[in-house]
């Protein structure tokens, strides 16, 4: 299955030109945003976050991981990994200090973002695109076309965003959830989904995408164990992931203040 | 009830800026133990109802419900337990509620694996994941064995967080967790009272912690041979060894369940009966025992690996007798006396407790009968086994930790409890207790444990046992839904201050 | 040792705890000051702590007596007449024998080809008389006299895969 691995890299002209442009919008907000924000090191960081968020989406899709994910599902997985993981809360620490005046936000957009950021709504978001991209005819057509392979990463991208601003966003802040209970129950709620995905994977008894069997060299008993790799890639770092996840957004609760006993 | 039916002194736990928020994590530890109790009920009836010959379902789905019963209703007794002792221990001595919500999330990412092992892997090796039968599974693949194994990881990783940040409260509150187990005191045979003493829920959890800390690192130790095993970097581990921790694990965490509730019974008891339960010398000395003894009592399931050195053995079973006395003499007489001529109102929560106390002795003596050599013979791995844990949960900690959460919805909650739930509350303790007889009578006649399929002569226990069950989970299902109606108020009213008496 | 007779002592005991229990609840009706009880209780604690430590110590001599591993089987019933290998293996018995005498002490050599299992001998009646693990790496010796001649049912009693409730085997025990 290794000899499957092919290491070369994989230039990408119309997600280059995707990335640059949001990039650059985003330079504009934050230009527009700096006089607002507290402190220059806080600028500097959003904006470091921000591009190293689209610096992972670029590596993932054209680097040897993303050259390989046509021919190794688990390679294609790390790819995924890396935009819903990594790149996805990245451009979320970069949005979330343009987003701390919201006045400045339009009413219609702001609602919308109020919206998305409801947890159900965040969670339903982004746990329907994960599955619904992961159901074999679409993940199929996105192999077989580059155009909706893109839409595939911008929907994992993007919803994942959705998923990661309650959590990143300090508690009474625009989104941002507010109990730690609610934290708790959300990162479970994320970990539970993507876990059963992850499982139902990895313990798989036959092939999910015929399209791996397929490739030159491989054949059914292969692609069977690179999927069952690709679960357990998708599981156990997952896990961990989510453990971190919560240590670095559960809070010490604010002191809330003393209201007389009933 | 009515303000003047309320049990004497609340304060225990009152609500106050410091601790309404840790109060509200171990609450949330009890409601996910208690669900997840319910769920691996419904798992349990599964299991009578094919034994019994009603419903019968394939071997392979028995063994893995079995395997999801067993290792889900120990973490999930233990969580409730968990949460109740936090609850106790966070009205005097400050917890961080972040640390306990960090280890929620771990634990309940643990609780997630397993049941992705059992549920969708098909893995059915039994809670015990006796090495090396994960690896053997014919029916259920490597993946399913490691997906297991990384289930106990993230449980045992909950468990030693949560463990080690009580050490770390207690040691800060008291100056030294020589004083938190009030070393002087005991030493001193009691004379030496210089130092504050803890109250004892708060000594007991620094007891249950030092053990939650050796049984959480004895499954560490434990799984790391495995997994280098089953990625090929070792060609095989020792089954005697195996064995021996994976006892130490799981039998230790198990065996906390029943420690960590009867703290709640020193908590919560007193309030109901009007007397205090101090700190007293036996309170000191009983405690403190059962650090070492609890973790002695696991060999009593390996007398029939003859391969076992005969000194451990015969170490298991001393062990066994001699952590029944502390129990016994100091913490259910204890109990006992408080209840004795008290003129106790029998709400919900001092039925529970009363019937856990029913239970732990009976099941004890049912414990103590296996855990003797000669006996254990003729009773090893048969139902007689189940039999006496699951009096210990069902009748013990199960209970007890029902009672406490129905004491802190008592001290908080602005509703009080329906009538009909008292009547539920003793139903739950004749149905628990007919259904753990059954097990008792099957055990008698030799019935083995573990089998998917029974003989028609055996059936007749399990079918005898299935209206209990049904009882006991119809009672249990009412508590939890007067204890659900009540919760909301009791969780509002830890964000208000309540003035200290 | 019968298992029926374990069962009836737990009863017995069971019977006196309920009762204690129960007079324990019933008692609440009236009400005593807690400090009129301490002496007694005091006094109650130490005598249960004498008369169980005695029973505990006791009931332990007592079963240094019983034990079941070789060495003492062998000393309490003598030499091994007859050794049986029974080898153990998902899902079923290996047994080099399975005609075996009445009345005298028989050797079972017990390991396992895979995984743990559990030699356990079961009279006709279904009651069980003696077992021992069968472990992988280790061979398990127990030494057992039959007590009457007939049909006895092997099974496995530890946990070990599908297959774990239909893994039987049958011994036939004759006279001499």
């Amino acid at each position: 299955m290794i000899d499957l691995f092919i290491w070369e890299w994989e230039w990408q002209l119309p997600l280059f030109a995707t990335l640059v442009t949001v990039e650059v919008g985003y330079i504009a907000l934050w230009a527009r945003s700096t006089r607002r924000l507290r402190n220059t090191v806080q600028s500097a960081a959003a904006l470091a976050l921000f591009t190293s968020g689209l610096v992972v989406v670029a590596l993932a899709v054209m680097s040897p991981i993303g050259a390989n994910d046509e021919r190794l599902l688990s390679m294609h997985m790390v790819e995924h990994d890396l935009i819903m993981w990594f790149a996805a809360p990245l451009l979320v620490l970069g949005g979330i200090p343009l987003l701390a005046d919201e006045r400045w936000l339009p009413a219609p957009l702001r609602r919308w973002f109020v919206f998305l950021t409801r947890p159900a709504v965040a969670w339903t978001v982004s746990t329907s695109l994960l599955w619904l991209w992961h159901a074999p005819p679409a993940y199929g057509l996105a192999l077989s076309n580059v155009a909706v392979h893109g839409v595939e990463h911008a929907c994992y991208l993007v919803g994942y965003s959705i998923y990661w601003w309650p959590l990143i966003a300090a508690p009474s802040t625009l989104g941002g959830l507010n109990s730690s209970v609610s934290r708790v129950g959300y990162i479970l709620a994320g970990a539970t989904q993507s876990g059963l995905l992850a499982a139902l994977l990895a313990f798989a008894g036959s092939v999910w995408y015929p399209h791996y069997s397929l490739v030159p060299g491989a054949t059914v008993s292969t692609a069977l164990a690179d999927q069952r790799i690709a679960g357990a890639l998708m599981l156990y770092p997952g896990a961990i992931l989510f453990v971190v996840a919560a240590a670095l957004t559960i809070r010490e609760p604010v002191v809330e203040s003393i209201t007389s006993a009933g | 009830m009515t303000a003047a039916e309320r049990p004497v002194s609340t304060a225990v736990l009152a609500p106050n800026r410091a601790n309404g928020a840790a109060l509200r994590a171990s609450m949330a530890y009890m409601v996910a133990g208690l669900g997840t109790v319910l769920l691996m009920g419904l798992l349990g009836l599964l299991m009578r109802l094919d034994q019994a010959g009603m419903l019968v379902i394939s071997p392979a789905w028995f063994y893995r419900v079995m395997t999801l019963h067993g290792s889900g209703m120990i973490a999930a007794v233990l969580l409730a337990a968990l949460g109740g002792i936090a609850a106790g221990v966070s009205a005097t001595t400050p917890l961080s509620a972040r640390a306990l919500w960090i280890a929620l999330v771990v634990y309940m990412i643990g609780n997630g694996f397993v049941i992705f092992a059992t549920l969708v892997g098909g893995f059915g090796g039994g809670w015990t994941v006796l090495y090396p039968l994960p690896e053997h599974g014919i029916v259920w693949s490597l993946q399913a064995a490691l997906a297991m194994y990384a289930g106990y990881f993230f449980v045992a990783l909950g468990l030693l967080i949560f463990c080690v940040h009580i050490l770390i409260a207690m040691k800060r509150a008291r100056g030294s967790l020589a004083k938190a187990l009030a070393w002087r005191f005991l030493f001193s045979l009691g004379r030496d009272k210089r130092d504050a003493l803890p109250r004892p829920v708060e000594l007991i959890a620094v007891v249950i912690a030092i053990d939650g800390i050796a049984a959480a690192a004895a499954g560490l130790i434990y799984l790391v041979p495995l997994f280098a095993q089953a990625s090929g970097v070792v060609t095989s581990v020792d089954a005697l060894f195996a064995k021996n921790f994976v006892l130490l694990f799981g039998h230790t965490m198990a065996n906390l369940s029943i420690y960590i509730t009867a703290g709640l019974v020193y908590a919560a008891l007193p309030a109901y009966t009007g007397r205090a339960w101090p700190t007293s010398w036996p309170v000191a000395a009983a405690w403190n025992l059962i650090i070492p003894l609890m973790l002695l009592n696991y060999s009593h399931h390996l007398y029939a690996d003859f391969a076992q050195p005969v000194g451990l053995q015969l170490l298991g079973e001393i062990g066994s007798y001699a952590v029944a006395l502390p129990s016994f003499i100091v913490t259910i007489i204890g109990a006992l006396a408080l209840i004795y001529r008290s003129g106790i109102r029998w709400t919900v929560a001092p039925i529970l407790f009363a019937l856990g106390l029913w239970g732990w002795v009976f099941g004890g003596l049912g414990a103590l009968l296996d855990a003797t050599i000669p006996v254990n013979q003729v009773m090893h791995n048969t139902l007689w086994v189940p039999a006496h844990f699951h009096t210990y949960f069902v009748l013990g900690a199960l209970a007890f930790a029902l009672a406490y959460l129905s004491s802190i919805l008592d001290a908080l909650s602005e509703t009080s409890e329906r009538r009909g739930t008292r009547a539920a509350a003793w139903l739950y303790g004749i149905g628990g207790a007919g259904f753990i007889l059954m097990f008792f009578v099957s055990g008698a006649n030799s019935v083995p444990r573990r089998f998917a399929v029974h003989l028609p002569e055996w059936q007749v226990y399990a079918r005898i046992a299935v209206p209990f069950v049904l009882l006991l989970a119809l009672s249990l299902a009412w508590l939890s839904w007067d204890l659900a109606t009540r919760f909301g108020s009791a969780w509002r009213a830890t964000r208000r201050a309540v003035a200290e008496p | 040792m019968n298992p029926h007779t374990v069962f009836l002592v737990l009863i017995v005991l069971g019977a006196v705890w309920t009762a204690c229990w129960a007079a324990v609840l019933v008692s609440t009706r009236r009400t005593v000051p807690f400090e009129r009880l301490e002496k007694s209780e005091t006094r109650l604690r130490l005598i249960l702590l004498g008369g169980f430590a005695f029973v505990a110590i006791a009931l332990f001599a007592l079963t240094l007596r019983w034990l079941p591993y070789r060495e003492s089987r062998v000393a309490k019933m003598g030499a091994p007449h007859t050794t049986v290998t029974v080898t153990g293996m998902q899902w079923n018995w290996a047994l080099s024998t399975r005609q075996l005498p009445v009345g005298v002490p028989i050797e079972f050599a017990v390991s396992s080809r895979d995984v743990n299992h559990d030699f356990a001998i079961y009279d006709a009646r279904g009651r069980l008389l003696a077992q021992v693990q069968g472990m992988p790496g280790y061979t398990n010796h127990l030494v057992y006299v039959f007590p009457a001649v007939g049909e006895y049912t092997v099974r496995c009693l530890e946990y070990c895969g599908l297959g774990h409730h239909t893994m039987s085997a049958t011994i036939t025990v004759t006279d001499r």
